[in-house]
């Protein structure tokens, strides 16, 4: 093969690559950087040389980040004084580095020899460092020497929304009832405005406002509900975290899973990638509840007293019914009264009206340990009238009558702790249904 | 008498064996067959509020209201446009409990001085009183005993009695004894509904707050079937105004449909009524009056060959001895009274407008 014919091979070959490279080139200019800008942060340094090095030493240490890649970091780029070591106690994640050196020579100055603390102030110097980021924290911004900014392959830019229904009833337990609000966590990359091109897992945690849903004498770790399969969520922190990733659509469905106590609930979201985290307040709560109207035909506070009968540090408002259970409480106490009346009664007795219903129904905890009896006043429809020896009770010679007037209306009631003298009552389901 | 004593026991204690069977251990509701009471066995929650697990065993006796034996006679006589409903109750002489409570649930309309709300959402609770007032008016109650209407569950008016004088030892219908003047009158023809009674009873109470579970919902099935159902004639079907005897003749038709399930029809022979009916109501509709006419008057023919004397409107529907020869198994006799009372009904204002049409 003469020479012709190889150097025509090899321009050929040539031409081949440089119409490979061309076409490389692009690609390899799309392999996206994220890039900010350098700043300048209190950080660990040491006296003198910590000048010096200033603008050549961005840190982008994250606590834990061993020392020794410190170490071998400042040894790369010769900084490093002989016979001295750093050791990096703890970063802020903002570039404020708390950094222990020790040396066996003497530093300028007179420093001793030995070991020392930066936050002394004496080894601290602002140097140039590289921002933590705030997406994806874990992959930090390396300095670059070349153009002096901090870079890191391009992050997806996730945020994350929620969305789904904002009320739902309380759960009841001894019906084994659940009532469960599904919601939808949704996930963006901003930077393209489409699901994320890597799924992600979805966090999902559960606060409770104290003292929400009629309830005086919440705290925050009271039961708050669960999330997907977990019946209930213990603490504020995450409590779910998706087993799947987000789906095609960038979305993770769960259900919430409302507690038997009625009150305020704030289901929050996020990704381990995501830059924010979306926030839900949910009610749990029955809707169509009033406080019970004043009437001449029934009682709601104590003879005598403003203080509502019934009502205790834990539950200050114990008064509330649905509009149909209103009606048919306010025609009971009517016809008792008038039976009465009827009868030659000159000081017809006053229906007493102990605990109906909480502001938001649910579980009405009469302890306030969000446990014990009480199990059916939840949803407005019973209501406890007083039918002990206290005063305004019904006497014993009017039960039956107070039973015959409540069965011609179609209400239920039956005493609840007989014979007691004080707590002795009518257990009165307005709408004969035990709820 | 005894016999039906002997099958409420009966439903009432497979209730019992139920609730066993589902029932938390320990937990029971055991008929009594001596008293006819039932015993509740169940576990309370203690008074701490810390457990929702019930652990205290606990009892309740609870005495049912059944322990009576109910006889209703229904009479409904047409004047003018309304049709006048009264009804004659005794209770058995062997009845243990006295009745105190007469419920007609539902009614589906009567004659009153003001409209009467049907819906309780369409009542304020400032027109309670008055409202009262117009349905206590609008019934026939006798002596010691009061009635009063409001509005039903399934829709349409409650009607119920109770004896006013509990305070007495004898207070209501004691056994053997019986009672007229309970009644009312209505726009609407009648149709076959249920009466509940019950006999007078102690007060029921838990020394807690009663069980929770499974017993809990046994004793419910037992507290909310705790009457003796009756069936009596009640205001059924409205009369369309203005008259439509297709109309109305399809209501009736409605009505009769639900006869066999309530074992008042044998069902083959609801097929053949139906057939009737349906041709009556297709003739006037066509236009066929003569026609229409024929087909409701067949239909009477069939049902006096039930039962005689339907159409004696003065007497209720006591099973005399007369009666019970002339009664047949194909169709309850208050039920042919009901429909025979229904197709005259039918026929005479089908008359009447065949009159105003003539006069016009």
């Amino acid at each position: 093969m003469d020479a012709r014919i190889q150097k025509h091979r090899m321009i050929r070959w040539l031409g081949c690559l440089l119409v490979l490279l061309s076409l490389m080139t692009p690609l390899v200019s799309q392999a996206q950087v994220e890039s900010v800008p350098h700043v300048y942060s209190w950080c660990g340094g040491f006296y003198g040389r910590g000048c010096y090095a200033s603008n050549s030493i961005p840190t982008s240490y994250i606590y834990p980040t061993d020392s020794e890649a410190m170490q071998a970091d400042f040894a790369l780029r010769n900084i490093l004084e002989p016979d001295t070591l750093f050791t990096l106690i703890s970063c802020d994640g903002m570039g404020w580095c708390e950094v222990c050196v020790t040396t066996l020579i003497a530093l300028p100055g007179g420093s001793p020899v030995g070991t020392k603390k930066c936050s002394s102030g004496l080894w601290t110097a602002k140097l140039p460092v590289c921002p933590a980021p705030k997406v994806n924290p874990s992959i930090p911004y390396r300095y670059n020497y070349g153009n002096g900014m901090c870079e890191r392959p391009a992050q997806q830019n996730l945020t994350i929304a929620l969305s789904g229904g904002s009320e739902i009833e309380p759960s009841n337990n001894l019906t084994s009832t659940v009532n469960t609000l599904p919601l939808i966590a949704t996930v963006i990359d901003q930077n393209t405005n489409q699901p994320p091109t890597n799924p992600v897992k979805v966090k999902v945690s559960l606060k409770v406002a104290p003292t929400s849903g009629g309830h005086d004498h919440g705290t925050s770790d009271r039961p708050r509900g669960g999330i997907a399969e977990l019946d209930t969520c213990p603490s504020d922190d995450t409590c779910w975290t998706s087993p799947n990733p987000t789906d095609s659509g960038g979305t993770v469905v769960f259900n919430f899973n409302a507690p038997e106590a009625s009150g305020t609930y704030t289901i929050s979201a996020t990704c381990a990638e995501c830059s924010n985290t979306a926030t839900k307040p949910v009610d749990v709560k029955v809707d169509d509840l009033w406080p019970i109207s004043a009437s001449t035909y029934y009682a709601l506070t104590e003879d005598g007293s403003s203080k509502i009968i019934g009502s205790t540090t834990e539950h200050s408002s114990n008064h509330y019914v649905s509009s149909e259970a209103q009606l048919q409480l306010w025609k009971l106490a009517t016809d008792f009264y008038n039976d009465q009346v009827r009868n030659g009664v000159t000081n017809p007795t006053l229906l007493h009206l102990n605990d109906a219903s909480l502001k938001w129904g649910g579980k009405f905890d009469i302890h306030g340990k969000w446990n014990g009896q009480h199990d059916e006043h939840r949803r407005g429809t019973v209501i406890d009238v007083r039918a002990n020896s206290t005063s305004g009770a019904i006497p014993p010679t009017l039960f039956e009558n107070y039973i015959d007037m409540a069965t011609k209306l179609g209400i239920d009631p039956h005493l609840e702790y007989k014979g007691d003298p004080v707590r002795q009552h009518f257990h009165t389901r307005l709408l004969n249904r035990e709820e | 008498m005894r016999s039906i004593f002997s099958i409420v026991g009966v439903i009432f204690v497979s209730l019992a064996i139920i609730s066993k069977a589902y029932g938390l251990p320990g937990e029971s509701i055991v008929f009594d067959p001596t008293s006819g009471n039932y015993v509740v066995n169940y576990l309370g929650l203690d008074d701490s509020g810390d457990s929702d697990v019930p652990t205290i065993p606990r009892q309740a006796i609870f005495v049912p209201a059944t322990k009576i034996y109910p006889i209703v006679g229904s009479v409904f006589k047409l004047r003018e446009t309304e049709v006048v409903y009264s009804y004659h109750l005794s209770n058995g002489s062997n009845s243990p409990q006295s009745l105190i409570s007469f419920i007609i649930d539902p009614a589906s309309d009567i004659v009153s001085s003001s409209p009467l709300p049907k819906r309780r959402q369409d009542i304020a609770i400032s027109a309670i009183e008055q409202l009262d007032k117009i349905g206590r008016a609008a019934l026939s109650t006798p002596r010691n005993w009061d009635g009063i209407v409001w509005t039903s569950d399934a829709g349409g008016l409650r009607i119920a009695w109770g004896y006013s004088l509990l305070k007495t030892p004898s207070a209501g219908l004691i056994a053997g004894s019986s009672q007229d003047g309970f009644g009312f009158s209505s726009k609407d023809i009648p149709g076959i509904g249920v009466a509940q009674f019950r006999g007078r009873t102690p007060v029921f109470g838990f020394v807690d707050e009663g069980p929770i579970g499974e017993i809990k919902n046994q004793l419910r099935n037992l507290r909310q079937n705790n009457f003796v159902p009756r069936n009596i004639a009640v205001p059924t079907i409205a009369v369309p105004v203005p008259f439509d005897a297709a109309v109305l003749l399809d209501s009736i038709r409605a009505e009769v449909a639900t006869w066999p399930a309530k074992q008042l029809l044998d069902p083959a022979y609801a097929a053949q009524l139906d057939r009737y009916l349906a041709a009556a109501a297709d003739g006037y509709r066509h236009k066929q009056t003569k026609t229409c006419k024929e087909h409701a008057e067949n239909l009477r023919q069939m049902l006096a060959k039930e039962h005689h004397f339907l159409d004696h409107d003065d007497e209720d529907n006591e099973d005399t001895e007369e009666h019970k020869r002339a009664t047949r198994f194909t169709i309850d006799r208050l039920a042919a009274r009901v429909l025979d009372f229904d197709l005259r009904y039918v026929l005479n204002r089908m008359e009447r407008v065949e009159e105003e049409h003539k006069k016009r």
